[in-house]
């Protein structure tokens, strides 16, 4: 597997010559790109081997070298829950989702329960926008196939390995629960937004408990799933409304606690990586690279795009998904 | 591989153990499983049914839980 920044004509020569990719880069730049056997997602912020960096005009290009083959699609949102139809057994799936979209707020609801999801890794991200241009762009995904561009729905690329090769999907988060252990937020409702939490049994209304507290909003709620933890970001705190709004969805019943700080976000994400990163896929996410102020800083060698959100198998938020192929 | 046993699927679900080695696909699962069982504890049965199902598709799964 290759990561590389491309100039699109190195890309576009790459999709001609048959390569099966994985391309993240602004709008205008993967609308230039030939059909071909590859799927897209906007970005300008990426992991760089010189570390996070807002890139304008080059693409982000995984290849996938040794694979048997692929096969981009897309999926509106009222698809996506037969997205195993397309697994290929053995291999794995990229699924990319524009933020904002149905797609995304569907994706993240639902997918835990979608049959056979499981059965093979699904890794993959939410595109975005510069943060400049909130409010004025959409963050879109293309479907190498097609050549299209979509605002709406997930475009996935199901690849097959050839026999005796392995993939395996992990995540890393550098957060962990525990910043008070003795408090901790159940939900009586799941959604990406809430107004009322039981804290310790008490409940109280949550944009106020966070004010009242002073608690740094920075930092996501982690839950525990049996070893994975599962972060929840912030997105919006009203206290006027009574409502807080996160970027991936509280499930009812989970019990979350806020995160511990981190002081060094690059310095905590080389600590917990390995140096194989140069093979594997991976992304991260933009309040990783925001909060972390990881602009210039190097995280070791998992390079790729900065998102808003990812994804291994459901919606993760402030976390880094990785992907690894082994060889027969 | 033997087929792992909806008691032995239970014992998972009824447990807070940190399954920290098994598959990521794995934890995911049976923490959603292990929330739907403290939520609603009559559907036990029916969660560890639906987990001994995901270790028989999947020879993944059921490494992981007959390794834990």
């Amino acid at each position: 597997m290759k990561n590389e920044l491309l100039t699109v004509a190195e890309a576009a020569a790459r999709i001609e010559a048959g390569a099966i990719m994985s391309i993240a880069g602004d709008a205008p730049l993967l609308a230039q790109l030939p059909k071909g056997n590859w799927i897209g997602g906007t970005s300008v912020y990426f992991v760089t081997d010189a570390g996070g960096a807002v890139v304008r005009d080059k693409v982000f290009c995984t290849t996938f070298e040794g694979v048997a083959s692929a096969a981009p699609a897309y999926y509106g949102a009222d698809s996506l829950k037969a997205i195993s139809n397309g697994y290929k057994r053995g291999g794995f799936t990229v699924l990319l989702i524009p933020a904002f979209s149905g797609a995304h707020t569907t994706f993240a609801l639902e997918a835990p329960m979608y049959n056979d999801l499981f059965a093979q890794p699904l890794v993959g991200w939410i595109s975005g926008i510069h943060l400049d241009d909130l409010g004025k762009a959409k963050p879109m995904v293309f479907d190498g196939a097609t050549g299209t561009g979509h605002e709406d729905g997930a475009v996935a690329l199901h690849v097959a390995l050839p026999e005796g090769a392995s993939v395996s999907t992990d995540i890393v988060n550098i957060f962990s629960q525990g910043n008070d252990a003795k408090t901790t937020f159940t939900f009586p409702e799941g959604g990406f937004s809430a107004k009322n939490v039981s804290v310790n049994g008490e409940t109280v209304n949550l944009a106020q408990y966070l004010t009242d507290n002073n608690i740094d909003t920075r930092l996501p709620l982690v839950a525990n799933y049996a070893g994975a933890l599962v972060n929840v970001s912030v997105q919006a705190v009203d206290t006027d409304a009574g409502e807080v709004a996160f970027y991936a969805p509280v499930v009812p019943g989970v019990e979350y606690q806020m995160a511990s700080p981190v002081a060094d976000y690059a310095g905590t994400f080389a600590a917990n990586l390995t140096d194989a990163g140069d093979g594997q896929y991976s992304c991260n996410c933009i309040l990783n690279y925001l909060y972390g102020e990881l602009e210039g800083k190097s995280t070791g060698t998992f390079t790729g795009p900065v998102t808003f959100g990812e994804i291994a198998y459901i919606l993760l938020n402030q976390t880094l998904v990785k992907l690894d192929i082994k060889a027969a | 591989m033997s087929a792992i046993s909806t008691t032995q699927c239970e014992q998972v679900l009824l447990s807070s153990s940190d399954l920290s080695k098994a598959s990521l696909a794995t934890r995911i699962l049976i923490g959603r499983l292990r929330n739907e069982v403290k939520g609603a504890p009559d559907s036990l049965g029916e969660k560890a049914a639906e987990l001994a199902k995901f270790a028989s598709e999947n020879d993944y799964a059921a490494n992981d839980l007959a390794n834990l």
